[in-house]
């Protein structure tokens, strides 16, 4: 599936659109990790387990916003913006919507 | 006794809690169902207006806050500790935009395209204090196109 | 586009509406009790784990390890004098005590230099003694009223010096500690009402391992008592007397500290 975050896909044409679709999750790292990760905050730098937690969690309201954009019977999602909140501590919430499009290559001139 | 009154609770708003959430995702549903010839894009007007005349352009509007309840948020302390989905708060979420996603095309009825459409979320709730209660406000917002 | 293909692109959005896949399909309900299940399973190993470790390390520790973690812990206990207050009637069972607790305490290595081992009478009238951890003994007036047996006399005493012998204070406190920990890990300090309900759970366990330590306490009681006199009647007779004074049904001794009477008297029977 295609996804951009333009309007427009370069080098198709849009030859449909099917309306909004949506994807999100709330995913959390377990306690111990949550531990690791304070202790970390003390020395600074990156955070592993909660940059794998953030891209676990965009990975899955991708997909999820996939599932709905096949179920319409579209082929592309363009304009696809994210959203997060803070749900609660620890947690990861993320959301992602798009408009669900039928593209076709340019074919000739 | 203490402990009598911690079970009860978490009894009666798992009961409240999902009774309140089955008929919300009810509604939802049906009023998606009432609207589905009314389309709606998260893109700009460009391409899809120049071969029509428009006659009026608005902004739209729906804002919801959607509280999750005692029960809820006692699994999802649980399941803080493990990781994982949280899949109690998701439902939450869901219910959140999607109300207010329903409320801004409500507001557009008669309109014959929403154009732009965007999603914001805040939690409103204290989040310093861990045993407040998330609540989720979402607004949506769009531009409303009619055609002559 | 034909109007056969707009219906079924309207059955798609139906589908899409009524197919939610954002929202997971497990109920709340059911991923409550499979958190739950899971927090109690992993708190009961980490009691259990912890709980044998430190009885290894208090059986296998040094005296001196002792007498420091005792000298830390009997700060908060002032040891009362009582006997200051006590009739004049027990002096002479009192003086035979004392002179029972210095045999019982040459012949067992486990009790050297450790504890004065005082021994008090506390003003009571129900049949009882006890042991405080830092080896302080006290004997209820009930118990000296009743008891003239010297027999009978020495084996309470020595019962006591066998928890202290066995270092039954010791692990007593360990387990408070231990249980402690566990519940503000699983609380994180917070809910009261959770930590009082898994601490209830725990009496249950922490009873039987007291009567554990009770039959211990018997059993070197019972040894001492046969190195100095032979035999054991008196004592049997004893526990009978407290069988027929407690006279309570067989079935509540299992919320008991102690084991049944009847329990405690076979097992003195079967090792004369």
């Amino acid at each position: 599936m295609i996804m951009t975050n333009i309007e427009t896909i370069p080098g198709m044409k849009i030859v449909g659109q099917y309306g909004l679709v949506s994807g999100s999750t709330v995913r959390a790292k377990n306690a111990i990790l949550d531990f690791g990760a304070g202790l970390k905050n003390v020395v600074g730098g990156e955070l592993k387990s909660y940059t794998e937690l953030l891209i676990q969690a965009r990975q899955e309201a991708i997909s999820r916003m996939q599932q709905q954009a096949q179920t319409l019977g579209a082929n592309a999602i363009v304009n696809v913006r994210f959203a997060t909140s803070a749900i609660t501590a620890g947690a990861a919430e993320v959301y992602a919507y798009g408009t669900a499009v039928k593209a076709q290559t340019i074919t000739g001139a | 006794m203490d402990l009598l009154l911690f079970f009860l609770l978490l009894v009666l708003t798992f009961c409240s809690g999902s009774i309140i959430e089955k008929n919300h995702f009810k509604k939802i549903i049906k009023r998606e169902k009432a609207l589905l010839r009314s389309p709606m894009v998260n893109f700009g007007v460009k391409k899809w207006s120049s071969k029509r005349k428009v006659i009026d352009t608005k902004l739209v509007y729906g804002e919801a806050v959607i509280s999750a309840d005692y029960f809820k948020c006692f699994v999802a302390g649980l399941k803080n500790l493990f990781g994982g989905r949280m899949t109690s708060f998701e439902s939450v979420m869901d219910r959140a935009r999607r109300e207010a996603i329903l409320r801004m095309r409500e507001s557009a009825i008669g309109s014959h395209l929403i154009l732009n459409v965007k999603v914001e979320s805040i939690m409103i709730n204290d989040p310093k204090n861990p045993q407040s209660v998330p609540q989720c406000a979402v607004m949506a917002y769009g531009t409303a196109v009619t055609y002559e | 586009m034909s109007k056969n293909n707009q219906d079924s692109l309207e059955a798609r959005y139906i589908a899409m509406i009524e197919n939610n896949v954002n929202v997971s399909k497990s109920s709340d309900l059911k991923e409550f009790f499979i958190l739950v299940a899971g927090i109690i399973g992993f708190c009961i190993i980490l009691f259990f784990s912890a709980d044998i470790l430190s009885g290894v390390f208090i059986n296998n520790m040094s005296d001196k390890t002792q007498a420091k973690i005792e000298n830390l812990m009997s700060l908060s206990v002032i040891p009362m004098d009582l006997n200051s207050m006590a009739d004049k009637k027990y002096a002479e069972q009192l003086d035979f005590l004392n002179k029972q607790k210095l045999i019982i305490k040459k012949s067992n290595p486990k009790l050297q230099g450790k504890s004065r081992f005082d021994i008090f009478v506390y003003p009571s009238d129900e049949l009882n003694a006890f042991v405080i951890p830092n080896g302080t003994i006290y004997f209820t007036r009930g118990m000296l009223n009743t008891i003239k047996n010297k027999q009978a006399l020495t084996f309470v005493l020595a019962h006591e010096m066998g928890h202290y012998a066995n270092r039954d204070h010791l692990k007593g406190y360990s387990r408070q500690i231990i249980a402690g920990v566990v519940l503000s890990i699983l609380t994180s300090g917070q809910s009261d009402s959770l930590t009082s309900f898994v601490q209830n759970l725990g009496m249950f366990n922490s009873l039987s391992y007291s009567r554990n330590q009770e039959r211990n306490a018997d059993l070197f009681a019972n040894s001492v008592v046969l190195k100095l006199y032979g035999n054991n009647e008196s004592a049997i007779k004893f526990m009978q007397l407290i069988d027929n004074k407690q006279n309570i049904p067989q079935f509540i001794h299992y919320f008991s500290t102690h084991p049944a009477p009847s329990e405690r008297i076979d097992l003195l029977k079967h090792n004369k």
